[in-house]
C-alpha cells in the first residue's frame, strides 16, 4: 500500500497570547492521504492545540503566534498571505459538542454551500442530499429537512455537523473529540462513519479515548507536554511502542 | 397559625410579615395606578366613548371636545421613527462591542454608551431645543427637502417650512436616548453566543460578518427583540426630551417637518392648565391609554427576554 | 473543493464594509455623548456662579438672582423620596429573594416591578396628582408615610445604638436575660419611634392644599421602589446558597441569616443599586410637573408647591428671557455632573466587585 503525504508539519512551535512557554514544541509529522490519524495524550498535552493549527482556528484570538511550517499539498498554510477561507474550505472541522446553527436542518447543511455562492436550488438540494447520505443521516431526516436542527438528538446533531462540513467537499477533516458529548451507541455510529469517510477525505482525530484511537485510526501520534513523543502506525504504537513514555500511557500507568 | 409560630422563631414571623407587606405594596401599586386612572377618566369615557375618543382628532378645550387621535398619532410617529434610526445604530454598536473592539476599549466604550442612558431626559430636551433644533432647521431639514422632498410618494414627508421644532427632530432626540437600551441588551445577548458556535462557522470558511449575521444574530434574536420592545416602551413614555422639541400642536400631518403632539407632551403641557372637569378627565384618559400601551409592550418585552434567557440556559 | 477566489474576495469586501459600518455606529454613539456633554458644559459654565446656589430667583425679566429655592427643593424632595422608596424596595426585594425564593409570587413581583420600572414616569405623575393633589382638604398620606418611615429609621438607628450600649454595660450571662434585654430594647425602640412620629407629624404634615412637595417625593419614591427591589433581589440571589446553609447549620433563624450573612455579602451591590436609583430619580422631571409643581419662592415646607431643579429647567428653557436660558443651562450642568459622577463611580465599584 503506497502512502501519499497530504500534510507535512515541520518544526512547528505555537504560543498562546501572553504566554512565554510554547504550547507546542518542535512538532514534525506527516499526515497521509485517505488515512485516519489519531492524536492522543493526557489532557493539556497540546493535541487539540495542534489540531486547531491545521485550520488556523487560533487566528480568531489575537496574540496567538506560530513558528515553523505546515505544508498542505506543498503550500505553507501558516504563511501570512495564505487565504484562510481557502484553507477552511480545504480543511473542515467537527467540534467536541454538536454545533447546529439556529436554522433548519437543510439550511445547516446548505450553509457552507450558500457562503460559496451556490444559489441554484436543485444543485443545493442534490449536494445537501449527498452530504447527508455520506454522513449516514439522510434516512433519518429526509422527511423533516425544514425543521429546526436543534430538535435532533445529540448523535444526530453531530452527524448533521459532519454533513455540513462534508457538503463543501473538504480534502481534510479535523475531528476534535467528536464523541465526548455522546452516548455509546451514537459514538459507535460516528466511529463507523469516520472509517467510512476516509475513502474520500484525509482525517485527523483528537481523542482522549485510547480504544477509539485503536479502533478508527491508521496512524497515531502520542503527545505529551506540547511535544510529539511518538508517531507511527497505530498497531505499532499500541503493540510495540518505541518510547517508554508511550508505553506507560498506553498501559494506563498515567493519564 | 399556632403551628407556624412554634415552628419558626418570632423574629422570622415579624420580619417575613413586614417584608411581605412591602412586596405587596409593589403589587397593589400597579393595580392602584390602573384603577385610579380609570376612575379619573370615567367622565371623559362616558362623554366620548372609547373608539370615538381614540379615533377623533379634535382637541378643543374651548368647546370641550376631546379626542386622542392627534396625540396618539404623534406618539406613534415619533416612536416608530426613533426606532428606525436607533435599531441599526444600536445593533452596530453592539456588534462593535462584541466582535470588533480591541479588548482594552470594550469597557470604556461600553460605559460611555451606557452614560447616554444615564443623562437625564431633560438634558436631552435642552440640547434638542437649543442646539439640535437650529442645526436641523438650518442645515439638515432644508437638505432633506431638496433631495428626498422631490422624490415622489415619500416627498410628502418632507414638506413645509423647516422650523426644527417638529416630529423629525423629536424622533432624532428620542433615537439617541433609546440607543443605549437596545445596545446593552443586544450586546449581552450577542455575548451569550457560545464560542464553539462561532468557531464552527469560521471553520466552514465564513467571514467575520457572516458569522455575526448568520450565527450570532439569529442566536441572540430573542434578546435583541426584547431590547427593541423595551426601547419601544421607553420611546412611548418619554416626556421631557420630546416636550422641548415637538411644539405641542394637536394636528395630524404627513409632513415630518411640522409641530405635533404626543400623549406625554399633551399631558406635560396641559395638565396643570386644565380648567374644566372634562378637560382634566380627558387628560387622565390619555394617561390611561399610555399606561395600557406601555404595560402591554413591556409585558411583551418581558416575554421575549424571559424566553431568551430560558433558551440560553438550555 | 469548492473555491472561487473572486467570490471570496467579494465576501471579504462585504464583511469589511459591514464591520466598518458597525465601527461607525459606535463612533456615532460616542459622538452624540461628546456633543451633548460638551454643549452642556459650554453653555452651563457661563451661568455658573456662587449666586446660583445662594440666591433666590429675581422677578421675571430682571437679571440676577439664583436658584437656591430649586436646589433646596430638589434635595428635600429626593431626600424624602429616598426615605420612602429605599426601605420599601429593600424589604420587598428581601422578601422576593429570600422568604419567597423560587415561588410564583416572587416571580410575579419581579416581573411586575420590571414592568413598573418602565411605566412612563409622567403616568406616575398623573396618578399621584389624583391621590395626593386633587383631594384638597384630605389627610396627606404622602406626608404621613414619609414621616412614618423617617421616624422608623430614626428609631431603628436608636435601637441599634441602645442594644450596643446595653451589651457593653451588661454582658449577657444566660439566655433568659439575653432574651429579656432584647425584648426590652425592642419595646423601648418602638416607643421611641412612636414618640418621634408624634412630635414630627404635626410639625411637618398638613392637610392637602393643592400641589405639594410630599406628592413630588411620593412620585419619585414610586419610581425608586421597583429599581431598588430588583437590584436587591439580583444581588441577594448572587450570594451562594451554601453560604446561608452554613449559617443555618449553626442553628440561626432565617432572619439572622438574612441580616448577618446574605445582606452582608451583598451589601456593596445593594448600596450601589440604591445610589444609582437616587441618581436616576434626581434627573426626573415629568413626575414632578403636577405633583410638587414649581415655586419661585424659597420654602422648606413640604405642604406647599416646591421648586425642583428639573422643573425649573423646563420652565426657564421654555421662557422668553435670555437670563433664564443661561440659568437653565447652568442647572443642567449641575445635574449632569452630579448624575454622571455618581453613575461612573458606582459602575466602577460594581465592575471591580463583580467582574472577577
Amino acid at each position: 500500500m503506497k502512502e501519499v503525504e497530504k500534510i507535512k508539519v515541520e518544526h512547528l512551535y505555537f504560543w498562546y497570547a501572553k504566554s512565554k512557554e510554547p504550547a507546542l514544541k518542535d512538532i514534525n509529522m506527516s499526515i497521509y492521504e485517505n488515512r485516519v490519524t489519531a492524536l492522543i495524550g493526557p489532557s493539556g498535552c497540546g493535541k487539540t492545540t495542534l489540531l486547531r493549527c491545521f485550520n488556523r482556528m487560533h487566528d480568531l484570538y489575537p496574540g496567538n503566534r506560530y513558528e515553523g511550517k505546515i505544508l498542505l499539498d506543498g503550500e505553507n498554510i501558516l504563511d501570512k498571505d495564505y487565504d484562510l477561507i481557502k484553507l477552511r474550505t480545504k480543511v473542515g472541522m467537527v467540534f467536541q459538542k454538536p454545533t447546529p446553527f439556529p436554522m433548519s436542518i437543510f439550511d445547516n447543511v446548505a450553509y457552507g454551500l450558500k457562503l460559496r455562492g451556490i444559489t441554484d436550488k436543485t444543485e443545493l438540494e442534490s449536494r445537501v442530499e449527498k452530504a447527508l447520505k455520506q454522513a449516514a443521516l439522510w434516512e433519518e431526516v429526509k422527511d423533516r429537512l425544514s425543521q429546526p436542527a436543534t430538535g435532533l438528538s445529540g448523535g444526530q446533531q453531530q452527524r448533521l455537523v459532519i454533513a455540513r462540513a462534508l457538503a463543501v467537499e473538504p480534502e481534510v477533516l479535523l475531528f476534535d473529540e467528536p464523541t465526548s458529548a455522546l452516548d455509546p451507541i451514537s459514538t459507535a455510529k460516528i466511529e463507523e462513519l469516520v472509517v467510512e469517510l476516509k475513502k474520500s477525505v484525509t482525517i485527523l482525530i483528537v481523542t482522549h479515548n485510547m480504544q477509539q484511537a485503536a479502533r478508527v485510526s491508521d496512524y497515531t501520534a502520542f503527545m505529551y507536554l506540547g511535544e510529539l513523543i511518538e508517531f507511527d502506525k497505530t498497531d505499532i504504537i499500541f503493540t510495540s511502542p518505541k518510547k517508554k513514555l508511550t508505553e506507560d500511557y498506553i498501559t494506563g500507568k498515567f493519564g | 397559625m399556632g403551628k407556624f409560630l412554634r415552628k419558626y422563631p418570632i423574629s422570622d414571623v415579624i420580619f417575613a410579615f413586614i417584608s411581605f407587606s412591602a412586596s405587596f405594596v409593589v403589587l397593589s401599586l400597579i393595580v392602584a395606578i390602573a384603577y385610579v386612572l380609570y376612575d379619573e377618566s370615567s367622565l371623559a369615557m362616558h362623554r366620548f366613548g372609547v373608539l370615538n375618543f381614540i379615533f377623533s382628532a379634535e382637541w378643543d378645550p374651548v368647546k370641550e371636545v376631546f379626542g386622542a387621535a392627534a396625540s396618539l398619532y404623534g406618539t406613534l410617529v415619533t416612536t416608530v421613527l426613533s426606532l428606525m434610526f436607533a435599531i441599526p445604530v444600536s445593533i452596530g454598536i453592539a456588534i462593535f462591542l462584541t466582535e470588533i473592539s480591541p479588548h482594552l476599549l470594550k469597557t470604556p466604550i461600553g460605559i460611555a454608551i451606557e452614560m447616554l442612558a444615564a443623562i437625564p431626559s431633560i438634558i436631552y430636551g435642552m440640547w434638542g431645543l437649543f442646539t439640535l433644533a437650529p442645526i436641523m432647521a438650518n442645515y439638515i431639514e432644508p437638505f432633506l427637502q431638496k433631495t428626498l422632498g422631490n422624490v415622489p410618494v415619500i416627498g410628502v414627508l418632507f414638506q413645509g417650512t423647516p422650523q426644527g421644532i417638529d416630529l423629525f427632530t423629536a424622533s432624532v432626540v428620542l433615537s439617541i436616548m433609546i440607543t443605549p437600551f437596545i445596545t446593552s441588551v443586544a450586546r449581552d445577548a450577542l455575548n451569550l453566543t457560545p464560542d464553539i458556535m462561532k468557531e464552527s462557522a469560521y471553520a466552514l470558511g465564513a467571514t467575520r460578518w457572516e458569522v455575526v449575521k448568520d450565527v450570532m444574530i439569529p442566536y441572540a434574536k430573542l434578546g435583541i427583540y426584547g431590547g427593541i420592545v423595551l426601547a419601544l416602551g421607553r420611546a412611548l413614555g418619554e416626556t421631557m426630551a420630546v416636550a422641548f422639541v415637538l411644539g405641542n400642536n394637536h394636528q395630524i400631518t404627513l409632513s415630518l417637518f411640522e409641530a405635533a403632539a404626543t400623549i406625554t407632551v399633551t399631558l406635560a403641557n396641559e395638565f396643570t392648565e386644565a380648567d374644566s372637569d372634562v378637560y382634566l378627565s380627558s387628560l387622565f384618559y390619555l394617561a390611561l391609554i399610555l399606561f395600557t400601551l406601555s404595560f402591554i409592550i413591556l409585558a411583551v418585552a418581558k416575554f421575549f427576554l424571559l424566553k431568551a434567557e430560558r433558551g440560553y440556559s438550555r | 473543493m469548492i473555491y472561487n477566489p473572486a467570490h471570496v474576495k467579494k465576501r471579504k469586501i462585504k464583511s469589511y464594509i459591514a464591520l466598518s459600518l458597525s465601527t461607525v455606529a459606535a463612533f456615532l454613539g460616542l459622538f452624540w455623548l461628546g456633543f451633548i456633554l460638551y454643549d452642556v458644559l459650554r453653555h452651563g459654565i457661563q451661568g455658573l456662579s456662587l449666586e446660583l446656589f445662594l440666591e433666590d430667583p429675581a422677578p421675571p425679566g430682571i437679571e440676577g438672582g439664583g436658584l437656591r429655592n430649586a436646589f433646596v427643593g430638589q434635595l428635600l424632595i429626593v431626600f424624602y423620596a429616598t426615605i420612602i422608596g429605599v426601605p420599601l424596595g429593600l424589604l420587598a426585594g428581601i422578601f422576593v429573594a429570600e422568604y419567597a425564593r423560587g415561588t410564583r409570587f416572587a416571580r410575579t413581583i419581579s416581573i411586575l416591578s420590571d414592568i413598573m420600572v418602565s411605566v412612563p414616569s409622567i403616568v406616575v405623575g398623573t396618578f399621584v396628582y389624583a391621590i395626593l393633589v386633587k383631594p384638597v382638604g384630605h389627610i396627606n398620606f404622602g406626608g404621613l408615610v414619609a414621616v412614618g418611615f423617617l421616624s422608623a429609621i430614626i428609631a431603628v438607628v436608636f435601637g441599634w445604638f441602645l442594644s450596643f450600649v446595653l451589651s457593653k454595660l451588661f454582658p449577657v450571662k444566660s439566655a433568659t436575660t439575653g432574651k429579656f434585654i432584647k425584648l426590652l430594647t425592642a419595646l423601648f425602640t418602638t416607643m421611641f419611634g412612636l414618640f418621634i412620629f408624634l412630635i414630627l407629624y404635626p410639625k411637618l404634615v398638613d392637610r392637602i392644599q393643592g400641589f405639594n412637595g410630599w406628592a413630588g417625593a411620593v412620585s419619585l419614591a414610586f419610581i425608586m421602589i421597583p429599581v431598588v427591589l430588583r437590584t436587591t433581589e439580583d444581588m441577594l440571589s448572587l450570594v451562594p446558597w451554601t453560604l446561608r446553609e452554613a449559617a443555618f447549620a449553626l442553628g440561626a433563624s432565617y432572619y439572622n441569616v438574612i441580616k448577618d450573612v446574605a445582606i452582608r455579602a451583598a451589601i456593596t451591590g445593594i448600596l450601589t443599586g440604591i445610589i444609582l436609583s437616587i441618581a436616576r430619580v434626581a434627573g426626573e422631571t415629568a413626575p414632578l410637573l403636577f405633583t410638587s409643581f414649581n415655586n419661585s419662592y424659597f420654602t422648606l415646607d413640604m405642604n406647599e408647591p416646591m421648586a425642583s431643579l428639573t422643573v425649573t429647567i423646563f420652565n426657564y428653557a421654555m421662557g422668553p428671557y435670555e437670563d433664564w436660558h443661561t440659568k437653565a443651562w447652568a442647572a443642567s450642568l449641575v445635574i449632569t455632573v452630579f448624575i454622571l459622577f455618581i453613575t461612573i463611580v458606582t459602575r466602577t465599584i460594581i465592575g471591580i466587585k463583580y467582574k472577577k
